[in-house]
């Protein structure tokens, strides 16, 4: 067991106080963290051009993608619940918005609007779906993945919609970029959900009842938590998120692609968990979200620079996982064993 | 809100609970008076828990009538009744192990300040309140109200989920089978908190299998059989063999 019950009594004795290297270990995000600095250094060692500014752009850029949708769904299993649609919605959303705007001439702020509102009713389908018919989400979410992919892929007939002009809104969505760096103004998205996401999960009470969902249920029930409300909510935030990532990623490229980001499902759950969530709910880091979809984004510039083709990524991101759960794990060990508390 | 306005907060009178063809309970009288504890013994299926939960308000009575402090009452739903000062601590608790200790604390009641949409939880006060709270109840070991609960041993887990319904101004506090899988050093502590919450005011129904336990803190035991009450007793009128012998079956008393 964590603490010291067997030996001091249930309410025996003061344990001892921890020092302050001890406190390392209170830190939640320590997996991320030890493997973010491991990889930086060895990429960089393999690459000089690992520490430039066009290789920050492009890390950047991969981080939002990974990021944005990744946040979404840490929420989501802190709630306890997953979002297998994510993938499809990425792809479906933009390819709304760039049919509605570029191939039938509305306006490109209703066309946004109606996009993200299809994906709020695609996550309310998956919550009430979810808690309704007490179907596992992982099923339902599976479903509604493959269903709104064949939409999708059927809209234009496995096309992309492409974009051609100069448009204000594409360059708010993604195509500025910061100066004359390699930037793209995308990223301010990414630290706006982040710092939204995590204020409200630590310190609101939306958020202390999320965390109580995940952790139980039927408990967080009993003490008056409305679980199925926070449960459906969390849903539409992973499936709204989701659109978002699609909608800077046709803002950024110009083009919306059908077939695009379908292993972007198992990526997001990849953030969640070596950000330090955990699969029975209850347990997750923002932060430690927002870190890991950066370790993705350097992994995945660090292969192309130093000439391995990214084909091998995804074995990298299998690698990633195991290594940042067993550090999460471990750490969480041995700071229970050294007696120090995380602030909650 | 004084004692003095009722001397009873709970009274059932003639209270029948079918389910279908079965009698769960049948024709009971019971009544708490604040400050009493109340301890509820009785062989499985005597009813014990049936009659809890019609307090708490998870049942509705077939028959009978129910008042809550002077006043007639019929609860329509658990929340009902909590929300008029029936704390119920279940057997599992209630408690989320994940969750730190004060977070367990406020859950669903959790303080708040500022105004929206800067409507942020009031850290600082509910660490203090809890720390208080669980220290009133004799959790002195504990160093942080930031520990996640599944640090906590039974007896503590108890004794918080008690503090809790105590500091949520519950007047009638009902247990079931509190220190079942506990050490003995453990239901000590749940006992001194139950005594804790008693002297503040509350009136507390314990349901328990050890009649030692429960000779040992209840002012006033009731022995249900086959769902009736078969007896009550004031605890210094018998000893703790005269009631294991009533559970048991033989009356001779």
């Amino acid at each position: 067991m964590l603490s010291g019950h067997e030996n001091g009594g249930p309410f025996g004795a003061e344990p001892a106080r921890s020092s302050p290297f001890a406190k390392v270990f209170a830190i939640q995000e320590l997996g991320v963290l030890v493997a973010g600095l491991i990889i930086a250094a060895a990429f960089a060692y393999q690459s000089p051009q690992f520490f430039t500014a066009g290789s920050a752009g492009s890390i950047l850029a991969s981080a939002v993608q990974f990021g944005v949708v990744g946040l979404g769904v840490t929420v989501l299993m802190i709630a306890g619940e997953f979002d297998i649609s994510v993938a499809s919605v990425y792809s479906l959303c933009p390819m709304i918005m760039a049919s509605l705007w570029v191939t039938h001439g509305l306006n490109v702020f209703v066309a946004l609007a109606l996009s993200l509102l299809l994906a709020i009713a695609i996550g309310l389908i998956n919550g009430l779906a979810t808690l309704l018919l007490n179907i596992p989400s992982f099923i339902v979410t599976l479903a509604t993945a493959l269903f709104w992919a064949g939409v999708s892929l059927n809209l234009t007939g496995g096309y992309p919609i492409s974009f051609f002009g100069k448009s204000a809104v594409m360059q708010w969505l993604g195509a500025a970029e910061f100066g004359k760096s390699h930037i793209s103004v995308s990223v301010l998205w990414l630290l706006a959900i982040a710092i939204v996401l995590s204020v409200v999960l630590r310190m609101t009470t939306t958020g202390n009842w999320i965390f109580a969902s995940g952790g139980d249920g039927r408990a967080a029930r009993a003490m008056g938590v409305p679980v199925g409300r926070v449960k459906v909510a969390c849903f539409v935030l992973s499936s709204l998120l989701a659109a978002v990532t699609g909608i800077i990623q046709f803002g950024s490229f110009g083009s919306a692609t059908p077939t695009q980001g379908s292993d972007l499902a198992l990526t997001a759950i990849v953030v969640a968990v070596v950000g330090g969530a955990s699969l029975l709910g209850g347990r997750g880091s923002i932060i430690g979200a927002l870190l890991a979809a950066i370790v993705l984004g350097m992994s995945y510039t660090g292969l192309v620079l130093s000439g391995v083709s990214t084909t091998w990524f995804q074995s990298f991101v299998g690698f990633l996982l195991l290594f940042a759960v067993i550090v999460n794990l471990r750490t969480a060990g041995i700071g229970a064993r050294l007696g120090v508390i995380r602030k909650s | 809100m004084t004692a003095a306005e009722f001397d009873r907060i709970f009274s059932l009178r003639g209270v029948t609970m079918n389910f279908g063809n079965v009698v769960a309970i049948q024709d009971v009288v019971f009544e708490v008076a604040p400050g009493e504890i109340v301890g509820l013994v009785g062989d499985n299926g005597a009813g014990k828990s049936t009659l809890v939960k019609i307090m708490n308000g998870f049942y509705s009575p077939s028959r009978g009538k129910m008042e809550f402090r002077g006043e007639p009452v019929a609860f329509a739903s658990p929340r009902a009744a909590r929300n008029a000062g029936i704390e119920t601590v279940y057997q599992d608790l209630a408690l989320i192990p994940a969750l730190s200790i004060w977070r367990n604390f406020f859950l669903g009641r959790e303080l708040k300040v500022g105004g929206w949409p800067l409507r942020f939880l009031d850290k600082k006060r509910m660490r203090r309140v809890t720390m208080e709270n669980l220290r009133e109840m004799g959790l002195t070991r504990l160093r942080s109200p930031d520990e996640p609960v599944d640090i906590l041993s039974g007896g503590e887990r108890q004794a918080l989920a008690i503090a809790r319904a105590r500091y949520f101004g519950g007047t009638l506090l009902l247990l079931d089978e509190p220190t079942s899988a506990l050490s003995v050093k453990e239901t000590e502590k749940v006992s001194e908190a139950v005594q804790i919450a008693r002297n503040s005011g509350l009136g507390v129904v314990i349901i328990d299998h050890n009649i030692a336990h429960v000779h040992r803190i209840c002012d006033r035991i009731v022995i249900m059989e086959s769902g009736r009450i078969l007896k009550s007793v004031r605890r210094e009128d018998v000893t703790a063999e005269h009631v294991a012998d009533l559970v048991a079956g033989r009356h001779a008393l």
